[in-house]
């Protein structure tokens, strides 16, 4: 098959729905689409195409992505396939081609499955590199792109319509942290932030700010410190000496494990600590021990969590469906991929008449709904409305989602306990 | 309180610096060379220790003597590695054009780096040493115990090698192979045995403070640049080939550190650092030891 829908299938829709429907030919011929093209010969199709890291350093992870996107397109069309808003039923298919986690590679890829296979519903790559050119391409041609593989915000911050993300961007990492620091009976009135210097710190930095002077609260401490640093000691006698109720690591997993031991040795006694990247690693808390319990880490999904989702029937089942079908267990990446079909589906369903730019106008409007991945909805500059979970390191049993309440396993441990009293 | 807290803390983590400094300022005064391969020595001790450890205690985890009886094996480990490394390729370029030292340090540096990668993965490690109650508070200062022993294990270290060189035969070798390697070879030392035994040495003094570094911070394979480069500033404070200098360096650059982090910004310690740096070279480009480093 090579259109995203064959000319028999728009020949079908204009018999069958009239004036509307040839209207609709018209509007889809004006805004350049030729997703009709093509004679398939076979039944009624919709075609996702994109390019994914299938070979080189990331092509475990574009695995994922390939697998989540191709189990959920056989159940789809095992269940009888996507019931359009036109009124008619389509089978769905996968182009996925190889860019090896290359940009230059992924733009070629793109720019041909556009040009020459008629393409009009693009699956994101992986990597933000990757997916800030590739999404360049889906606005030159006018041509929706949902991707799970791209979290920098500069690929939603160019005026781009066409390029909808559903990993939450890092301005987003540390809002859910005091969202559930402020249920807690003992609510924070002061913060300390401190944040590595580069570019994905700083951002989550800037979002935490936002959050914190919406809520209200102050800012006793706001450091940041070079990637370079091997000792965080000064700044967090700063953060002892000024009394934070809570304390915001926003670096890497390196600097968590300094953090966690140097709040020991320096006396650092706070009601919660987050470290943003790397602190709900299991390699984390094998190197910090027991300095490691208490603290929180946020995640944008949990493999524990259960979503309802009209595939699959929950995250459980997904989770399920995966481990028999791939051997293995799936992650964050994989429910990501198995959203990014869904968000396509959502519009197939929702729209009078299938095209890229009424797909587009659906997909940016849609109410949210439920995936394995969570709800899905997105904002206006095309980045998913969703927050992040948030887990801890709790003495016993260990990682525990705590945040929020309709997913936690356990209540969150809050306050951790002082260093003299563990 | 609040500056007399940054300067112990300066004080503390200077000792390390300064420890990992000497040997670097060694291997410039007698083999003539900067060796930018000289942070990796610190990073192989910390992970000799913390291997050591974990196939001790299965966790990288003990405590504090079980930790300190590491450190002969850590001393032997990076001073055979250095020996090695100065035969098998440093002693080819030696006395040849100053560029041609740099790359293979510099290769041996990154080689050592991606080794180090594919062999432990990228994960920042650290060892735990146990105490039951973390820290000393003096005088209202936060100390941590494992930074004081740190700190006299540098201390120690360094004296031990500043005796070693007085003391003992074959360190009057090495400070004559300094001083004049032909003159040297005319009394019958054997120059290029010394000058790798120098470089094994150095090695030594470095993975001793490396696996200290473990239990204070965390180790990873790409660690090694940032301790070259303090390495550098403090030798140039020092003046080359002096030990009290490297020390009195790294003590200097730890304080001068932390007083900026404390004071200003944690972003501005490198700036200050090397604004020092330059200022020193053009005010007392011989560094604050120029007697001992003219020799």
């Amino acid at each position: 098959m090579t259109g995203s829908q064959n000319r028999r299938t728009f020949l079908k829709v204009a018999g069958g729905t009239g004036t509307l429907a040839l209207t609709g030919l018209a509007g889809c011929a004006g805004n350049g689409s030729d997703g009709e093209g093509g004679d398939g010969g076979g039944g009624d199709t919709i075609t996702l195409g994109g390019s994914m890291s299938l070979t080189g350093d990331n092509a475990d992870l574009g695995r994922l992505y390939r697998d989540a996107y191709q189990e959920t397109i056989d159940r789809i069309n095992e269940n009888g396939g996507v019931e359009a808003g036109d009124g008619n039923t389509y089978e769905l298919e996968m182009v996925l081609r190889d860019d090896s986690t290359d940009a230059s590679t992924s733009r070629s890829i793109y720019q041909e499955l556009i040009d020459r296979e008629g393409i009009d519903y693009l699956l994101g790559p992986y990597a933000s590199s990757v997916t800030l050119p590739a999404s360049a391409v889906a606005a030159e041609n006018e041509k929706p792109m949902v991707e799970g593989g791209g979290a920098s915000p500069e690929i939603f911050s160019q005026g781009n319509e066409w390029i909808f993300g559903l990993l939450p961007t890092a301005n987003k990492y540390a809002k859910s942290y005091f969202d559930m620091a402020l249920e807690q009976d003992s609510a924070p009135e002061t913060v300390a932030i401190l944040a590595e210097d580069d570019t994905f710190s700083q951002t989550t930095a800037d979002g935490a700010r936002e959050k914190i002077e919406e809520e209200g609260l102050e800012i006793v401490v706001d450091e940041s410190f070079p990637t370079e640093t091997s000792d965080l000691s000064t700044n967090l006698g700063r953060v002892r000496d000024n009394d934070a109720d809570i304390l915001l690591l926003c670096a890497h997993q390196q600097h968590n494990i300094i953090l966690a031991n140097q709040m020991e040795s320096q006396g650092v006694n706070v009601d919660a600590a987050m470290g943003t990247v790397g602190s709900l690693n299991e390699s984390f808390k094998g190197e910090v021990g027991a300095n490691g319990d208490y603290i929180y880490g946020p995640t944008s999904w949990d493999i524990n969590a259960n979503f309802e989702d009209p595939v699959y029937g929950g995250t459980q089942d997904f989770v399920a469906a995966i481990e028999e079908g791939y051997d293995y267990t799936p992650d964050y990446h994989s429910a990501a991929g198995e959203a990014v079909i869904l968000t396509f589906v959502n519009a197939f369903e929702s729209v009078d008449e299938l095209g890229p730019t009424p797909v587009r106008n659906a997909i940016r409007d849609a109410d949210p709904f439920s995936t394995v991945y969570g709800d899905v909805s997105f904002g206006d500059n095309g980045v998913i409305d969703k927050n992040m979970l948030i887990r801890q390191w709790q003495p016993d049993p260990g990682l525990q989602t705590v945040y929020p309440s309709s997913v936690a396993q356990a209540d969150p441990l809050y306050p951790m306990p002082d260093w003299s009293e563990r | 309180m609040a500056i007399a807290q940054f300067v112990v803390n300066g004080l503390l983590v200077g000792a390390l610096f300064a420890a990992v400094a000497v040997g670097f300022a060694l291997i410039w005064g007698v083999v003539d060379i900067i060796n930018l391969a000289h942070g990796e020595m610190v990073m192989l001790g910390g992970y000799t220790a913390y291997w050591l450890l974990s196939i001790a205690t299965g966790t990288a985890e003990g405590s504090v003597l079980l930790f300190l009886a590491t450190l002969p094996v850590v001393v032997v480990v990076l001073f055979v590695v250095g020996y090695a490394l100065q035969r098998a390729l440093v002693s080819r370029v030696i006395g040849t054009d100053i560029f041609l030292t740099l790359l293979v340090t510099f290769g041996i540096s990154i080689a050592i780096q991606q080794l180090a990668i594919q062999a432990w993965t990228a994960n920042p490690r650290s060892i735990q040493v146990a105490f039951a109650d973390p820290s000393l508070i003096v005088a209202g200062l936060v100390v941590p115990k494992m930074k004081l022993v740190a700190f006299f294990g540098a201390i120690i270290l360094t004296a031990i090698l500043y005796l070693f060189l007085q003391r003992t035969r074959t360190g009057r070798a090495i400070r004559a192979v300094s001083q004049n390697p032909e003159a040297a070879a005319l009394v019958g030392i054997d120059v290029e045995h010394t000058r790798a035994v120098t470089f094994g040495i150095s090695s030594a003094v470095a993975g001793g403070a490396g696996a200290f570094i473990a239990t204070i911070l965390n180790i990873e394979p790409q660690m090694g640049l940032i301790y070259t480069l303090k390495s550098f500033v403090i030798v140039v404070f020092g003046g080359v080939g002096s030990i009290p200098g490297a020390l009195t360096g790294g003590l200097l650059l730890g304080t001068v550190e932390e007083l900026t982090a404390g004071l200003v910004s944690s972003r501005w310690t490198l700036a200050v650092s090397f604004t020092l740096l330059i200022v020193l070279l053009v005010v007392k480009p011989q560094g604050l030891f120029g007697t001992e480093a003219e020799e």
